[in-house]
């Protein structure tokens, strides 16, 4: 079956990663890596950049430029707005990004001008867990078995829904006790 | 079918409680894939470019890549179909920025529960810090233990209200057969102790080991029998 990706078209280069554990930190300035054009970084992808189209290019990662003084950020193209099917199908791959954990990639399938597919690319690192959480020996634990009682507090945690609509149970305001 | 979100505010006011609720209509709004036309829907559709995500849906999935990576894919927001539902890292997320909210407001004393998820600050009206109990899987009017939040998230993963939710990435064709029905994690916020409390249960056996060698998060799983084991640490929170 021919193949329906023939040719690659540029490469719309996309490296989303961030570490936040600070959500004060103001974001780091958004940039993008093509091979053809490299466009400016913009903040909070509110920008008018928009990667260029040119002739295909492969996918090797282009220079990127990066906003300095961040061990950290949050990496990605600006928010401007491609025609639709101005993009050739294929598979776009965004420049390594080092995300804190290890290096980061992120690929993303273009067909028939949507987006079909985002990839992550993890490249192993020292700090990988996958060896480490196969190996953990379960330690000893303290057991007990369970003691129903009332629900004598303030708050009751159980599980519950993970999706589905929030809805509006209850907002109270309370006093202080003096 | 829904989540029920619970907030109460030492001095809030009708415009603070608007504040919170507005702020989980607009996560909702954009996350939701129940709805076609939050932006989620219209990202498994195709019909949106990852340069044309908003900025809470970047942050959202990088902050759900990193999750996978730390749980070694326990935790993995790409459904068996290939879409992507991100909910169970946004329930967490969403709480801790509603909590944020407030804090910002100048608020010292509250609590945010949306499903039983909650993230509290300072104290209650009595003066003590906010107290939380471990609901009774097998009787939901009950609880099986008491702590003080002091402060840090609490959240509990389980199968017991919705049947098997929760399934193992790693295996998605076979339903997740451990015998912990009931995994209540505290780490250091409500987004923190969510993920972990999401990946650690579908980890089965290995879940409660994977909570003890975390620094900073204690955990609390209750299996089918009844018996519950807890984390080293965790008795500091009892009362």
């Amino acid at each position: 079956m021919k193949k329906l990706f023939l040719s690659l078209g540029l490469i719309a280069s996309f490296a989303g990663y961030a570490m936040f554990l600070n959500f004060q930190k103001s974001r780091p300035a958004i940039v993008s890596s093509n091979v053809p054009a490299t466009t400016g970084g913009t903040q909070r992808g509110g920008g008018a950049n928009r990667p260029a189209v040119s002739s295909p290019a492969v996918t090797k990662p282009a220079p990127a430029k990066q906003s300095s003084g961040q061990s950290s950020g949050m990496m990605g193209m600006g928010g401007g707005m491609p025609m639709r099917g101005m993009y050739r199908d294929g598979t776009y791959t965004g420049s390594p990004a080092d995300a804190y954990y290890g290096i980061v990639q992120v690929k993303a399938i273009i067909r028939n001008g949507k987006i079909t597919d985002v990839q992550f690319l993890s490249y192993p690192n020292d700090r990988s867990t996958s060896a480490y959480i196969s190996s953990i020996a379960t330690p000893l634990l303290a057991s007990e078995a369970i003691q129903s009682q009332s629900a004598n507090v303030d708050i009751v945690s159980g599980a519950s829904e993970t999706s589905g609509a929030f809805m509006r149970s209850l907002a109270s305001a309370l006093s202080q006790a003096k | 079918m829904g989540m029920p979100v619970t907030v109460a505010v030492s001095g809030g006011t009708a415009e603070t409680f608007e504040a919170v609720f507005g702020y989980f209509d607009y996560v909702d709004r954009k996350f939701s894939t129940f709805k076609k036309t939050s932006e989620i829907s219209k990202i498994n559709r195709g019909e949106i470019f990852p340069w044309q995500w908003s900025p809470d849906m970047r942050e959202v999935f990088a902050l759900s890549e990193e999750t996978r990576v730390l749980t070694d894919g326990y935790f993995n927001i790409q459904t068996p179909k290939g879409t992507y539902d991100p909910s169970g890292l946004v329930k967490g997320w969403a709480i801790r920025n509603a909590a944020k909210i407030l804090e910002e407001k100048g608020f010292e004393d509250f609590y945010v529960d949306v499903g039983g998820d909650i993230q509290s600050k300072g104290k209650n009206a009595e003066g003590e810090d906010w107290s939380v109990g471990i609901r009774n899987p097998f009787d939901p009017e009950h609880i099986v233990k008491r702590v003080r939040a002091r402060g840090r998230g609490v959240a509990t993963s389980g199968t017991y209200e919705r049947g098997e939710h929760i399934y193992d990435p790693l295996r998605p064709d076979s339903p997740l057969s451990n015998e912990m029905i009931s995994l209540t994690v505290i780490g250091p916020d409500i987004y923190e102790a969510d993920r972990f409390a999401t990946a650690a249960f579908a980890m089965g056996k290995k879940g409660m080991a994977f909570i003890q060698n975390l620094p900073g998060f204690e955990g609390y799983a209750i299996d089918r029998k009844g018996m519950a084991t807890m984390t080293e640490g965790f008795a500091e929170y009892v009362f």
